[in-house]
C-alpha cells in the first residue's frame, strides 16, 4: 500500500517537474531566443505608425501675393476584401467622384487591401462619399499645390508633380526648403485601431517648409506678359521674352515668356511651352551687343563719344563684306551717333582698333560665356569662342553681335551694368536669398558716357529706338535685330529683334529687355521697342518711380538723314546688307 | 475558572513576553489520575490551574480604524487611478478632437487664402475692370520742385 503511494507520488512528481520543465523550454524560447521576432510581431501588432506630412511652402510675390500654395482635397480609397457588392458600390461612387463605373469595379475586384478609386478630388465630393458610410471605403485628406494665377510667372514658378516634389522651376530649384521635413507619430493602439490613452505615444513633429518670396511683381508680371502677347501678335512672331529688373539690386520683377502653359494643367502643355525662353534660350544679340564694344573702346581710350570718324556703307574684311542696315552716303559722324545710328561699318572700325584680346575680355568680364548667379535649372552658359580660335572676320561678326550667343538673362546683365554706373550685380529672384553679388565692369564715367550716347537711340531723330521713348522720361537702350542660326548649323534662317534699355536714364532705376523671335518686320526698334515702352511706362507708374535727373546729351548735331523711317524700306535695306539692325 | 473567549493563551499572542521569574512560575504538582486519567465515580477533580494570571492582548479600536485606514486608503488610490484613466481617455478625445478641428480649419483658411488669391488674380482684375469701364489713366503728372531738375516732359516740349 504504502508503495503504490510513493509511485503515485513519483508519477506525479515527475509529471509537474517535466511540465515545468517544457514551460520554462519554451518561455526561455520565447522570451529569449525568439525575443527580437515577437518583439516585432507585437509592436506590428500593437503599434502604429504614421506619417506626417510637412506642409509645402508657399511662394509668394515680393508684396506677399500667393503665387503658389498647398490646399487639401480628398482621396477616396478602397479595401476590396471589405466590399460586399461590388457593382453597387461602383454605381453609388461613380457620379460622385466622376470615375468610369467599369474602372472602379475593376478596381474593387482586385485581390489587394487597399485601392485608391480617386485622388486629390474637391473636398465637398470626399463628404458625399462620407456620408454614404459604405464598408470598406474610406477618404482621407491629401495635400495639392495649386497656382492662383494661373499662368502667371509660370516660368519663374515652375510646377510641383502629383506627389507634390518640385520638378521644375523655382518649385524644383528651391524644392528642399520649400518642401520641409515629414514628422512621424508611433502610437499603441486597441483592436478598433484606436490610440490607447495611456499607451506609448511617440513622434518627431513634422518641419513646414518655408514660403519663397520672390522678387517678382505680380502687377509688372502680368502686363509684361500682357503687352508680349499683344506685340507678338501683332507682329507675328513665333514667342518671345520680357524681363524687368532692378539695375541697383539685381531683383527681376517681371520675367514673361510665350508661349507658356498653366501649371495647374501641365498635361495639356508641350515641354517648348514649359521652357523658360529668357533664361534657356541662347540667340546672337546683334546690334545690343554693341554696347559692350563701346565699352571696351571708351573705358580703353580707344576712342571718345564726340570723337568723329568717316563711316562708308559697307567695309571689306578679308572676304568677307560688312554692310550697314541700309545704303548711305559716306557720313563723318561723332562715335555717339555711330551707335544712335548703329552703324555696323562705324562700330567695326572701333573694334578693330580694340583688338580681340580687349574685346573677348569685355565679353567676358559682362558675364557672357556663364550662366547667371540665379542658378536656374537648365539656364543657359551662352557661347563665346576663344580669341585664339577666331577667324580674320570674328572680330567684327561678334562687335556686331554675332558669332556669339547669349541668354536675354546675359544681355539684360549687360545693360543693368551700364544702368548701375559700371558695377554688374548678380541677378536674383529670390528676396529671402541673400545680397546680390557685385563686381564692378567699367567705371562710372565710361557707364555715364554709355548712358548719354544710349538715350540718343530713342531720342534723336534718326535714333533706332524712338518706339522706345517714353513721354516725360528719359530712356536709354538699344535696338537689335539679328540673324538666327538654323538649329542643323547650316547657315541663318530668321531674325530675333529686340530692345534693351533703362530709365530713367539719368537715375536708372529699371532695366527692360525685349527679345522677339521672328517677328514681322524683323526690327527690334519696329517691334520690341513698343513693347518695351509700354512695359517700362507701367513699371515706372506702378513703382512711383518719377522722370528724376535728366542727363547731358553727347555727340554733335546729326547730318541731313539719308534714309527712310519706314519698316518696309529698312526691311529691303536689311535684306540687301545681310547683317541688318 | 472559566477562560474568556476573547482570551488567549499567552504562547499565542503576539508582542513582547514579559520575563518571568522563579516567583512568576507556576510550580509543578502531580494530578491524581495524570494526563487521560478519569476520575474514580463520586469524585470529581479538582480544577486545573493553567497560570495564576494568564496572558492575553486584546484587539481594540486603535487596530480596527489602522485597517480601515489601510483600506480606506487602497480604495481611495485605486479609486483615483480609475478617475485619472477616464480623465485621460477623455482628454485623449478631446485632444484628437481638438486636433482634427484645427486641421480642418487650418484646410479651410489655406482653400480661402486660395480663392483669395484666384479673386484677386490680375487677370481676374483686369477683367472686372473692363467690365466696369475702366481704362489705365492716359498719362501721368508729376510735380517737382523748383530746384530740382526739369521733367522729362519738358525736356520733349523744348525739342
Amino acid at each position: 500500500m504504502r508503495a503504490r503511494s510513493a509511485v503515485r507520488l513519483i508519477s506525479v512528481l515527475v509529471a509537474f517537474w517535466l511540465s515545468l520543465g517544457v514551460m520554462t523550454g519554451r518561455l526561455f524560447w520565447l522570451q529569449v531566443m525568439g525575443k527580437e521576432r515577437f518583439t516585432a510581431l507585437a509592436a506590428v501588432q500593437r503599434e502604429r505608425k504614421a506619417v506626417l506630412p510637412a506642409p509645402r511652402g508657399s511662394i509668394i510675390d515680393r508684396n506677399g501675393a500667393d503665387l503658389a500654395i498647398s490646399i487639401e482635397m480628398s482621396t477616396i480609397h478602397a479595401n476590396p476584401r471589405f466590399i460586399a457588392d461590388v457593382s453597387a458600390t461602383a454605381s453609388l461612387l461613380s457620379p460622385i467622384i466622376g470615375v468610369d463605373q467599369t474602372t472602379i469595379e475593376e478596381k474593387l475586384r482586385r485581390d489587394s487591401g487597399f485601392v485608391y478609386l480617386a485622388r486629390k478630388i474637391e473636398p465637398a465630393l470626399g463628404v458625399k462619399v462620407k456620408a454614404l458610410q459604405i464598408p470598406g471605403i474610406g477618404v482621407v485628406a491629401e495635400s495639392k499645390r495649386v497656382y492662383p494665377s494661373g499662368q502667371l510667372a509660370s516660368h519663374v514658378v515652375g510646377f510641383a508633380g502629383f506627389e507634390n516634389a518640385g520638378l521644375a522651376g523655382l518649385e524644383g530649384r528651391y524644392d528642399k526648403p520649400l518642401a520641409g521635413q515629414a514628422g512621424y507619430r508611433l502610437s499603441e493602439i486597441d483592436t478598433q485601431g484606436r490610440p490607447i490613452p495611456a499607451g506609448k505615444s511617440l513622434g518627431r513633429r513634422p518641419v513646414a517648409g518655408s514660403d519663397l518670396r520672390l522678387t517678382i511683381d505680380k502687377q509688372i508680371q502680368f502686363v509684361a506678359e500682357m503687352e508680349l502677347a499683344k506685340g507678338i501678335q501683332a507682329w507675328g512672331a513665333k514667342g518671345g521674352t520680357v524681363i524687368v529688373a532692378n539695375p541697383k539690386t539685381g531683383e527681376i520683377l517681371a520675367m514673361a515668356n510665350l508661349p507658356t502653359f498653366d501649371p495647374n494643367d501641365v498635361k495639356s502643355s508641350t515641354a517648348a511651352d514649359r521652357r523658360n525662353r529668357g533664361l534657356i534660350d541662347i540667340y546672337e544679340p546683334g546690334s545690343a551687343n554693341k554696347v559692350i564694344t563701346a565699352a571696351a573702346a571708351l573705358e580703353s581710350g580707344t576712342i571718345r563719344p564726340t570723337d568723329t570718324m568717316r563711316v562708308t556703307d559697307n567695309l571689306k574684311i578679308g572676304t568677307t563684306v560688312f554692310n550697314d542696315a541700309h545704303s548711305h552716303p559716306v557720313w563723318d559722324i561723332t562715335f555717339a551717333e555711330v551707335m544712335q545710328r548703329s552703324s555696323n561699318v562705324g562700330v567695326i572700325k572701333v573694334a578693330q582698333q580694340v583688338g580681340k584680346e580687349r574685346l573677348y575680355e569685355y565679353l567676358t568680364k559682362f558675364g557672357y560665356g556663364k550662366p547667371t548667379a540665379l542658378g536656374f535649372p537648365g539656364e543657359g552658359a551662352g557661347i563665346v569662342p576663344k580669341p585664339n580660335t577666331w577667324s580674320s572676320s570674328s572680330l567684327p561678326t561678334i562687335a556686331i553681335g554675332q558669332g556669339v550667343a547669349v541668354t536675354a538673362m546675359q544681355i539684360m546683365q549687360v545693360y543693368g551694368t551700364v544702368a548701375n554706373g559700371g558695377v554688374a550685380v548678380a541677378p536674383r529672384l529670390v528676396l529671402n536669398d541673400g545680397a546680390s553679388q557685385t563686381h564692378r565692369v567699367i567705371s562710372p564715367t565710361t557707364a555715364r558716357q554709355l548712358a548719354e550716347i544710349l538715350i540718343g537711340v530713342t531720342e534723336d531723330k534718326y535714333g533706332s529706338g524712338r518706339a522706345a521713348a517714353i513721354e516725360g522720361y528719359q530712356v536709354a537702350g538699344k535696338t537689335g535685330t539679328a540673324q538666327k542660326p538654323r538649329t542643323d548649323a547650316a547657315g541663318y534662317s530668321g531674325y530675333i529683334g529686340s530692345f534693351i534699355g533703362f530709365a530713367p536714364a539719368g537715375d536708372p532705376k529699371l532695366v527692360v529687355g525685349v527679345i522677339l523671335d521672328e517677328p514681322t518686320p524683323i526690327w527690334g526698334g519696329v517691334t520690341a521697342a513698343p513693347i518695351f515702352r509700354e512695359v517700362m511706362k507701367f513699371a515706372l507708374r506702378r513703382l512711383g518711380i518719377g522722370p528724376g535727373l535728366v542727363l547731358p546729351r553727347e555727340g554733335t548735331p546729326l547730318p541731313t538723314p539719308d534714309r527712310s523711317g519706314d519698316a518696309a524700306n529698312l526691311k529691303d535695306a536689311a535684306v540687301r546688307s545681310g547683317v541688318p539692325d | 475558572m472559566a477562560m474568556s473567549s476573547r482570551q488567549v493563551p499567552a504562547r499565542h499572542a503576539p508582542g513582547r513576553r514579559a520575563p518571568r521569574t522563579a516567583n512568576d512560575r507556576p510550580r509543578l504538582r502531580v494530578i491524581p489520575g495524570g494526563a487521560g486519567a478519569s476520575a474514580p465515580a463520586g469524585q470529581t477533580l479538582p480544577a486545573r490551574r493553567v497560570a495564576s494570571k494568564p496572558l492575553s492582548i486584546r484587539i481594540g479600536r486603535p487596530t480596527i480604524a489602522f485597517a480601515a485606514a489601510v483600506v480606506a486608503t487602497i480604495a481611495t488610490f485605486v479609486f483615483g487611478l480609475v478617475l485619472l484613466n477616464i480623465y485621460l481617455a477623455q482628454s485623449s478625445f478631446t485632444l484628437a478632437d481638438v486636433q482634427s478641428r484645427a486641421q480642418q480649419e487650418e484646410a479651410k483658411y489655406r482653400r480661402m487664402r486660395f480663392e483669395v488669391a484666384r479673386a484677386e488674380s490680375p487677370e481676374r482684375v483686369a477683367e472686372a475692370a473692363a467690365q466696369l469701364g475702366l481704362v489705365p489713366p492716359a498719362e501721368q503728372q508729376y510735380l517737382t520742385e523748383p530746384e530740382a531738375h526739369s521733367s522729362g516732359k519738358q525736356l520733349l516740349a523744348e525739342k
